[in-house]
């Protein structure tokens, strides 16, 4: 019994639509609600990235490799990440166009933007860095940015991967500034995934980097376990469907948007926008949207919103655009709006407000309050655990472990790395990056 | 050594001072190249700044102010981190009405309250004549004219009190500009914001610039650490932000914490704060310094080890004419003795023949004259030598006996009369030292003789030759005056060095052997006086005074 698929109508809008599009999904938490009551429920704009039927048609992909190379690099995290970057130029193709961007106090280029067709001159390059010096972390980004808009091309991947163990201390350094930076790369359709490396990195930083621009961001805390994550990387990098994915929802009157989980979303009036720069083969990202509902009589049909989403479709270069609307039933009988709760919406619902609380126990240590941050974050495991056997969801189940793995590690001592993988969890939620490396 | 080491220290000096000079002048000329280069370094980060304005001009170029559009420009925008829309007077449009915002609007318009509240004005604000200004067609079709307020208050200016626009704007009409930059300091640091003035609408749009952005675009077009630059040295290169932060730094060198820049340039509008900074390594600017050093270094020590080679060729020559000399007196030392004893039997048979001459046989008395004459002056040049001989075996002495000053010195002229004669030399004689005193008459007459022939040598020219004698107490005094060229002021002091005659045209060609005066004020020095040489209007004067005490009665008898 899925009312919800019932009352979800999308369209395909265009004639010369041709190609496989991105799978839109609009659905509510609570397809039924409860009648003459205010209240809130989630909608969720759930958007699945189609595969590419050759493989070898893949979009090619502009990406610059940005390596901290500073003296705390050295040793075995400057061999591991070398060992990284070198493997995971061995996946590109002749389309594509790498550029390798090392940077301590100052940057060097030591691959301008190149086809990848000589991947062993570019191999060659990484094999000569040798870490010494300060950090120019935004420098190193922007020249990373520089080389990509050689040859900028909506129709690329535009990608900057950073990897960086330390803090930036050469030019802008706070987090709101990267994230102004990354906020503005892409507008370029220019995306940084930051991958942190040990306990020495800022985390709030690098997240910022990557969230602002779209990227990825992950926490690695061993050296050992770059190549892994440079791989994830690429495996997302490689396979990416479409991009500047714009969500657009019109809330009908009445109707109230509240917030946007996770995610950045501009919200004004009855309208939301919230913007995915790319969407990966098989994988689903979404929009978690809450909105307060005005009450209404037993069996009335409400309209919540139209959602219209416009993307560029990597695989037909074409700008395609879907819509599609939600409407729930209100009911007197508080079974049925039980019964009829969509399952993985929830799932997702309450991934996200654990990740949201999980943030809060964070700022809550930050504040020092070791004692109230271990609280939440147990009460926080405790909600994922019922919510994980209700909703039958080992994923929930989880996360459930993370926190209260999260709860048992806020000692000084452990803190440091703890926060980091915190960081990384709650921006994998909220990013929807199933590729947790905890 | 003085003549030696002054003339290093000296070129030393020099040579530091030409180095300091050379230094300054090229350090002086690297700066200027250095300042060049930073400008031009400087032109491209303005390049950049240039760029965004013009696409700026292009995205605010908006045909209509609908709210949505508005934020679609926002949100796709590059270099656009938000856009405002002004009314002529400078009064907020949009961002508008406080629940209509969205939470970037909102964090604009928190950035930016001082901007709107105790800012100043940074445009003019009168439109030239143009249509009805629209209102901002918000999507609730609500007019953002009186949220505005909200925002705007304090913001309606007279065009009295809006202030020129900066130096960077431009200004194509000549009365009020069309587009221009504001800065302004929030949080961490500077934020600019780009307007233009929409003439079609009648409105002011402008947008916050991505600072982030732009700072990142303006690092991108600068040059990467490991590319050889041929826009600056070996040194660093800084960025430095308007708060003195290093935002971006190029090249190989890292300089010492707190150091100066060599250089330095500021940006122009609207990075005016901004300065660009360049750090020589050692290698280059004082590198090239060093070189200027070293060349100099090297010029001085060549000039030195001439000047020392010479000291030691200068010094080798004058010990070998020493010795030369030296051995030059003892052989003639030698053959002096040798000549000595014919010599003192040649003067012995020629007076002895005088003697035996008849009276009128006149012209053999002649040539015996001139034989006896010359025969004493061999005689006293040999004293002379063989004097000086004694003087170097440090045996000059005096033997006194009585006798009387003004017949020796009598003598002593008669005996040069005819050479004197001869070479037109008049003798005028005041002598008052008679009387019977102990003295080496020996001496006495050498000194005198050496005198006198210097006076024949040297001072012929004169024509005349004035002895004058006189007593002072024990002490008994001489002067023999000539009118020749006299001694050069400045060589009196080394007249009576040995071997010392004064090299000039007048003298050149008479002979000597250049111990006379050496000899004769030893003697005199000996005798308990002395001898020097007196200034006088056009001549030598000589004086030279002995110890003679009065002779008592029972010597005068003996």
């Amino acid at each position: 019994m899925r009312v919800a698929s019932a009352l979800t109508v999308a369209v395909l809008i265009g004639s010369a639509v041709e190609g496989r599009q991105v799978k839109l999904d609009v659905a509510m938490a609570n397809p039924y609600l409860v009648a003459d009551k205010k209240q809130v429920t989630y909608m969720k704009i759930g958007l699945t990235g189609f595969e590419f039927e050759d493989v070898a048609k893949r979009t090619p992909v502009n990406i610059a490799i940005v390596l901290d190379r500073s003296s705390s690099m050295s040793g075995e995290k400057m061999e591991k990440a070398k060992q990284a970057a070198i493997m995971a130029v061995d996946r590109l193709g002749e389309d594509d166009i790498v550029s390798v961007i090392a940077y301590n106090h100052g940057v060097s280029v030591l691959v301008p933007a190149t086809k990848a067709t000589h991947r062993g001159n570019i191999q060659d390059g990484i094999r000569k860095l040798r870490a010494t010096g300060t950090t120019a972390l935004f420098a190193g980004v922007s020249k990373g940015a520089a080389e990509i808009r050689k040859f900028l091309d909506r129709n690329r991947v535009n990608r900057v991967i950073l990897l960086s163990d330390g803090l930036a201390n050469v030019g802008p350094q706070t987090p709101g500034e990267l994230g102004e930076l990354g906020s503005a790369l892409i507008k370029q359709g220019i995306s940084v995934s930051t991958i942190g490396l040990g306990d020495g990195y800022n985390e709030d930083l690098m997240a910022e980097l990557a969230l602002r621009s779209d990227g990825n961001h992950a926490f690695a805390q061993t050296p050992a376990q770059l190549a892994k994550i440079f791989n994830y990387e690429f495996g997302d990098v490689l396979s990416v469907v479409a991009q500047e994915v714009v969500v657009t929802i019109d809330c009908e009157p009445g109707i109230r948007p509240v917030r946007v989980l996770g995610r950045k979303a501009d919200i004004s009036g009855q309208r939301v926008v919230a913007t995915l720069n790319q969407l990966y083969s098989r994988q689903e990202k979404f929009v978690l949207l809450e909105v307060e509902t005005p009450p209404r009589p037993h069996n009335d049909v409400l309209d919540i919103g139209k959602v219209e989403i416009t993307y560029a479709n990597m695989e037909t270069k074409t700008t395609d655009e879907l819509t599609s609307a939600v409407a729930v039933r209100f009911t007197k009988s508080e079974e049925e709006v039980a019964l009829q709760v969509d399952r993985l919406v929830m799932v997702s619902c309450v991934g996200l407000i654990a990740a949201d609380r999980n943030k809060r126990a964070l700022a809550l240590r930050d504040q020092g309050d070791v004692e109230a941050a271990r609280r939440m974050l147990i009460s926080n495991g405790e909600y994922l655990s019922v919510n994980a056997s209700s909703l039958e969801s080992p994923d929930l189940d989880q996360q459930a472990g993370w926190n209260n793995d999260d709860a048992i590690n806020l000692d000084a001592g452990k803190w440091k790395i703890q926060r980091k993988k915190m960081r990384a969890y709650q921006y994998e939620m909220d990013n929807q990056l199933m590729n947790s490396s905890r | 050594m003085l003549i030696v080491l002054m003339p290093i220290g000296l070129l030393a000096l020099l040579g530091v001072r030409l180095a300091q000079d050379e230094q300054r002048r090229v350090d002086d000329q690297l700066r200027a190249l250095m300042r060049a280069r930073l400008h031009d370094v400087g032109r491209s980060c303005m390049a950049v700044v240039h760029s965004t304005e013009l696409e700026l001009l292009k995205r605010l170029a908006v045909p209509s102010l609908d709210a949505w559009d508005l934020r679609e420009l926002t949100r796709a925008q590059r270099r656009l981190r938000q856009v405002f829309v002004l009314d002529p007077q400078g009064l907020l449009l949009y961002p508008g009405a406080v629940g209509e915002q969205t939470i970037e609007e909102r964090a604009f318009i928190e950035r930016t309250r001082s901007v709107w509240e105790g800012g100043e004005a940074f445009f003019e604000p009168e439109f030239e004549a143009g249509p009805t200004p629209a209102p901002v067609a918000g999507q609730t079709g609500s007019s953002f004219e009186s949220v505005g307020r909200v925002w705007g208050r304090g913001l309606r200016r007279g065009a009295s009190s809006a202030k020129p626009l900066s130096a960077a704007t431009k200004t194509p009409h000549a009365t009020q500009a069309d587009y221009g930059w504001h800065t302004w300091f929030w949080g961490t640091g500077m934020h600019y914001l780009f307007w233009s003035r929409n003439h079609k609408l009648g409105r002011v749009i402008g947008a916050e610039v991505d600072r982030m952005d732009m700072l990142s675009e303006i690092i991108g077009v600068l040059p990467a650490s490991g590319e050889s630059t041929a826009r600056l040295p070996t040194g660093l290169t800084r960025l430095v932000n308007a708060r003195g932060k290093t935002a971006y730094q190029w090249g190989d060198y890292e300089p010492p914490e707190n150091s100066e820049p060599t250089v330095r340039a500021s940006l122009d509008a609207p990075l005016e704060m901004w300065s660009l900074q360049y750090f020589s390594a050692p290698g280059d600017l004082a590198g090239a310094g060093v070189r200027v050093r070293y060349t100099w270094a090297l010029a001085l020590g060549a000039v030195s080890l001439v000047l020392v080679l010479a000291a030691v060729y200068f010094y080798r020559e004058n010990s070998r004419e020493l010795r030369e000399a030296g051995e030059r007196v003892s052989f003639v030392n030698r053959v002096s003795h040798e000549l000595k004893t014919p010599l003192t039997n040649i003067r012995m048979y020629a007076e002895m023949l005088d003697g035996n001459l008849p009276e009128e046989d006149e012209t053999s008395r002649g040539y015996l004259d001139i034989v006896i004459q010359e025969s004493r002056r061999l005689s006293r040049l040999i004293t002379n030598v063989l004097a000086f001989a004694r003087k170097q075996k440090e045996e000059v002495a005096v033997r006194t006996r009585s006798g009387d000053v003004d017949d020796s010195v009598t003598s002593v002229i008669e005996t040069h009369r005819p050479s004197l004669t001869a070479r037109g030399i008049e003798v005028s004689l005041k002598l008052r030292a008679g009387g019977m005193v102990l003295v080496d008459i020996d001496a006495l007459e050498q000194i005198l003789g050496n005198l006198v022939s210097n006076v024949e040598k040297y001072a012929s020219a004169g024509g005349s030759l004035a002895i004058r004698t006189g007593r002072d107490g024990s002490m008994t005094w001489i002067e023999v005056t000539d009118r020749g060229p006299g001694i050069p002021a400045g060589r009196a002091a080394a007249l009576f060095e040995p071997f010392q005659r004064l090299e000039n045209s007048l003298t050149e060609g008479a002979s000597g052997t250049g111990i006379g005066l050496s000899i004769a004020r030893d003697l005199a020095r000996a005798h308990g006086g002395d001898l020097v040489h007196k200034d006088s209007d056009g001549g030598a004067t000589f004086r030279f005074t002995l110890h003679t005490p009065e002779v008592h009665d029972e010597d005068s008898s003996g």
